[in-house]
């Protein structure tokens, strides 16, 4: 599934202009340590933390694309370090459990291979 | 070897360790002594309910005077008589310990004289604490904090063999980092710019990106390990050896209380404000277990944390 498509169905907001690109993997966690324990290289990443170490966590991991949720205040800082590493970052008002289940239902797959 | 022999060898390799630890810092205190009048069916009936092995035996003034060993009470079972005063049947011939010997002295003592316990006295002979073999098998495992030795390929020994590991890396300060990167402690914000930078370099190196992203992992957990808890800075050093490539990470913090517990998957001392950052899961030690091919830690309150970390490449992850 295209970003752009994502960013349209969970009525996202793009923090920064980044180029378009397809998806397959979704996760989700505000735990950083357990992003560490489970990312797939390349997938999209869906958090209620909006720190610059959240992305740097993600970069170490190599997530391809950051879903932030329940709109809030994203430090600058953070858009920033997204931007430095070219990781794509999507901030929307929906909550975890909607996007997540949004996604799910566009047939996007969690890191187990598992989908509708 | 028998499992004494293991224990005499294990001590001898890590004493160099703590060389300057003294008795009064390990003997069993106060003692359970028995006085030289009372009658050893008294001092029996003390090793059989207190699971004592041998009782250091005193004058009226409190001042040793021999040591009862189960030894002595099986004898006297044999052809003695138990309502006999204690001073008929124990051994006067006692060596003693004093409060400021040194642990690699009573070692020796150990060897030398193949008793099981020592008696440790003050100036007036008075029993002010004893040491017996466990005593000092225990410091020295607390005082390594013992450490999870982690190995795949030493799987099936390390559960019969897991201080093998311990000295090792000691050496590792007489070779020139590849990569080495201080950690900064006073801003949270810049955790895991270590690990970030760690993994840049592994990759401009020509590792495979697999690869870079298991060190990358443990890397960036023991990093964040040494912002969050330490409370001190910190250095990285990654270092390449024989093919495995070796990343050190060492503070001079608050070190560690119970390495086994920290061990644990779900356990966490991050206050709140971490936690809300995304921190303090308390995976961190279990992820790095997870991504490193052997991991080590070193550590004890008040003195830091060593956390040494060996990876070598797996078959789909080549150079």
């Amino acid at each position: 599934m295209l970003l752009s498509e994502i960013v349209n169905l969970i009525d996202g907001e793009k923090l920064w202009e980044f180029e378009d690109g397809d998806y397959q993997v979704v996760g989700a966690s505000d735990m950083l340590s357990e992003l560490l324990a489970f990312a797939k290289e390349g997938m999209v990443f869906i958090t209620g933390l909006c720190t610059p170490q959240m992305v740097k966590t993600a970069d170490i991991v190599g997530v391809g694309a950051i879903v932030i949720v329940r709109r809030r205040q994203v430090p600058n800082q953070t858009v920033q370090a997204a931007k430095n590493m070219g990781i794509p970052l999507v901030l929307t008002s929906l909550t975890m459990y909607v996007v997540c289940g949004k996604l799910f239902c566009a047939g996007l797959e969690d890191v187990n291979g598992v989908k509708k | 070897m028998t499992k004494m022999e293991k224990i005499d060898d294990l001590i001898k390799r890590v004493q160099f360790y703590f060389k300057e630890v003294k008795v009064e810092e390990f003997m069993t205190s106060p003692v359970f002594t028995i006085r030289q009048d009372q009658a050893t069916v008294r001092a029996k009936e003390a090793m059989r309910l207190r699971h004592f092995s041998g009782i250091p035996v005193v004058d009226e003034n409190d001042k040793l005077v021999g040591i009862i060993s189960i030894e002595d009470i099986i004898h006297v079972l044999e052809s003695g008589d138990l309502n006999t005063p204690v001073s008929q049947n124990m051994s006067r011939k006692v060596v003693t310990l004093s409060k400021n010997e040194l642990i690699v002295d009573v070692a020796k003592k150990f060897e030398l004289h193949g008793f099981g316990r020592f008696p440790v006295v003050d100036e007036e002979k008075r029993v002010v604490g004893i040491v017996t073999q466990h005593d000092l098998v225990t410091i020295l495992l607390s005082k390594l904090s013992i450490l999870y030795v982690h190995d795949a390929r030493r799987e099936p020994f390390v559960h019969t063999e897991n201080y093998r590991s311990v000295p090792t890396g000691i050496s590792l300060k007489e070779e020139i980092p590849e990569f080495q990167f201080d950690i900064d402690y006073m801003d949270v914000s810049l955790a895991g710019t270590g690990a970030s930078k760690l993994k840049k370099f592994l990759l401009s190196q020509g590792f495979s990106p697999k690869f870079v992203k298991r060190v990358a992992i443990a890397t960036y957990e023991a990093e964040t390990n040494v912002v969050i808890h330490s409370g001190s800075t910190g250095v990285i050093n990654v270092y390449s050896k024989y093919g495995v490539l070796i990343v050190r990470v060492e503070d001079d913090g608050k070190g560690i209380e119970d390495v086994e517990v920290a061990m644990h998957e779900g356990y966490s001392t991050a206050p709140d404000y971490i936690r809300e950052m995304g921190f303090g899961a308390g995976m961190g030690l279990a992820n790095i277990k997870r991504c490193a091919d052997k991991m080590m830690i070193i550590s004890e309150p008040g003195k830091g944390v060593v956390i040494e970390m060996d990876f070598w490449g797996h078959e789909n992850e080549s150079f």
